[in-house]
């Protein structure tokens, strides 16, 4: 009888490992593949009821993170009031300028957003727990028109690309996740390069692969560049907001000179979105 | 533990419900700029209390749920969790004493194992991405919300799994009921881990 029941528990512990090393290969590189995204499928309603049900809850928690972080930030955000006050003037004499030159050569009124996409606003029900896999979960799939690859943006900038979708919610792999890569140019100047996650820390990317030639300076801000050619093309449009040089090291000894940028999105803290669907989806 | 049906249906209810906290709750708050996460520390604790085989069992599943509904790469933390459950299982089972500082460090240990474990699959895998030092801080204060959150846990798992625990005392009706997991946690008269459940 004992040994009967050692058997049983060893078989049943044996069978778990192996289901978990099938798990892993048939899944590896494609997030959790069809099986996952099935149970994904099945838990959406769910994850989407109780995280808007403990809402408050949730933000009774972070509302003490986010009073320790406010003195600080209060500061910072002075400093850079002052100085965007100086900005402002000048950018507004030169949208009026641009506007002039746009109509000028017949280009329609540019935004951020191309007019091929559409805006879906959405709110970030889940998010990854580790600080390894950076993924947020939100409340709208296939049957609002979001697709894979789609980019999504908040109020702020660039936050990442939808990385899988079920019919009622979406996955959002964050451009802090290691496997992330954006192509984007820095303003002024016009600077090219990758911007590739610093994993486990959110507020920092870094900008790679840049002209060791060009001059950059901590302030100028980073952009996606949208580039087109041989047929393939990003799956970022042109010209939306990623981040602000925050260092940017001269070292000549470097071929390939890289810099740190802080994202203008909020990594950490993300609520309301907004995918940008029926563009170029690579 | 005995299991029946009747424990089985209880079990799998406080997975899905701890599970669906996690990824509605615990994932989205943040205290100190690092969010809590409790399947590690659930998995460990669903060991300490049913033994090997249900930890293994209940860690594997906590770890399928979890990156099914986040979309992580299913399988890693599957085998994570089912080591994390089968190891505090494996404790329990040894004979060696369970009590409240032995919970609290289970469970800051398993959140702490658990992290570093999937953090070395993904260096493994392979990223081509910088680490930050500001890593470490966050795994740290993780595994310290992981011992926090461990009596709660505990309290919670343990009630619901009363009826199926071997040498359970009869159920008694207090007024003070809400206190009772404090009494629970204390050490038991014997010696032994069914002394003390």
């Amino acid at each position: 009888m004992y040994r009967k029941q050692v058997r049983r528990r060893r078989a049943v512990l044996i069978g778990l490992i192996v289901l978990g090393f099938v798990l892993l290969t048939f899944t590896f590189g494609s997030g959790s593949g069809g099986l996952g995204g099935a149970v994904g499928t099945v838990f959406d309603p769910i994850t989407n009821g109780a995280s808007r049900a403990l809402k408050p809850a949730r933000d009774l928690v972070n509302w003490f993170d986010e009073t320790m972080n406010a003195r600080g930030e209060r500061d910072r955000l002075q400093r850079d009031l002052e100085e965007a006050r100086g900005q402002a003037v000048a950018g507004q004499v030169a949208m009026e300028e641009n506007r002039q030159l746009r109509q000028l050569v017949g280009l329609k009124k540019a935004g951020k957003i191309p007019d091929a996409y559409s805006p879906v606003t959405v709110n970030v029900t889940g998010r990854s727990p580790t600080v390894w896999y950076t993924t947020v979960n939100v409340n709208a799939g296939s049957s609002d028109g979001v697709a894979v690859n789609d980019p999504v943006i908040s109020g702020d900038g660039l936050v990442g690309r939808i990385s899988s979708v079920s019919r009622s919610g979406s996955v959002v792999s964050l451009i802090s996740d290691s496997n992330s890569a954006v192509s984007a140019m820095i303003l002024p100047g016009g600077a090219q390069g990758v911007i590739r996650a610093k994993v486990g820390d959110p507020r920092t990317l870094v900008l790679e692969f840049l002209d060791e030639t060009k001059n950059v300076t901590s302030g100028q801000t980073v952009v996606t560049s949208g580039w087109r050619g041989d047929g393939l093309s990003s799956l970022y449009p042109r010209g939306l907001p990623v981040g602000e040089i925050t260092r940017a090291p001269i070292d000549e000894r470097e071929a390939i000179q890289s810099v740190e940028l802080r994202p203008f999105a909020d990594l950490r803290n993300l609520d309301t979105l907004q995918i940008l669907t029926g563009g170029n989806r690579g | 533990m005995i299991i029946t049906t009747r424990t089985a249906a209880r079990i799998g209810g406080l997975i899905l419900l701890l599970a669906v906290l996690q990824v509605s709750f615990f994932s989205q708050v943040e205290l100190l700029g690092t969010s809590m996460w409790i399947l590690p520390a659930c998995a460990a604790i669903f060991g300490l209390l049913g033994g090997s085989l249900i930890g293994a069992t209940v860690g594997f599943t906590f770890g399928f749920l979890g990156d099914a509904m986040t979309d992580g790469p299913l399988g890693s933390a599957c085998l994570v969790f089912l080591a994390v459950g089968y190891l505090a299982g494996l404790y329990r089972e040894r004979g060696d004493f369970v009590d409240r500082p032995t919970v609290l460090v289970t469970c800051g240990l398993a959140t702490l194992g658990s992290n570093v474990v999937l953090g070395l699959y993904t260096v493994v895998v392979g990223f081509d991405s910088s680490l930050s030092a500001s890593l470490v801080p966050d795994l740290i204060l993780q595994a310290f919300y992981g011992v926090l959150l461990a009596i709660p846990l505990y309290a919670l798992i343990h009630r619901v799994l009363r009826p199926a625990l071997i040498h359970e005392p009869a159920t008694r009706r207090r007024p003070a009921d809400l206190d009772r997991w404090t009494d629970e946690l204390d050490p038991p008269a014997g010696n032994g881990p069914e002394a003390f459940q």
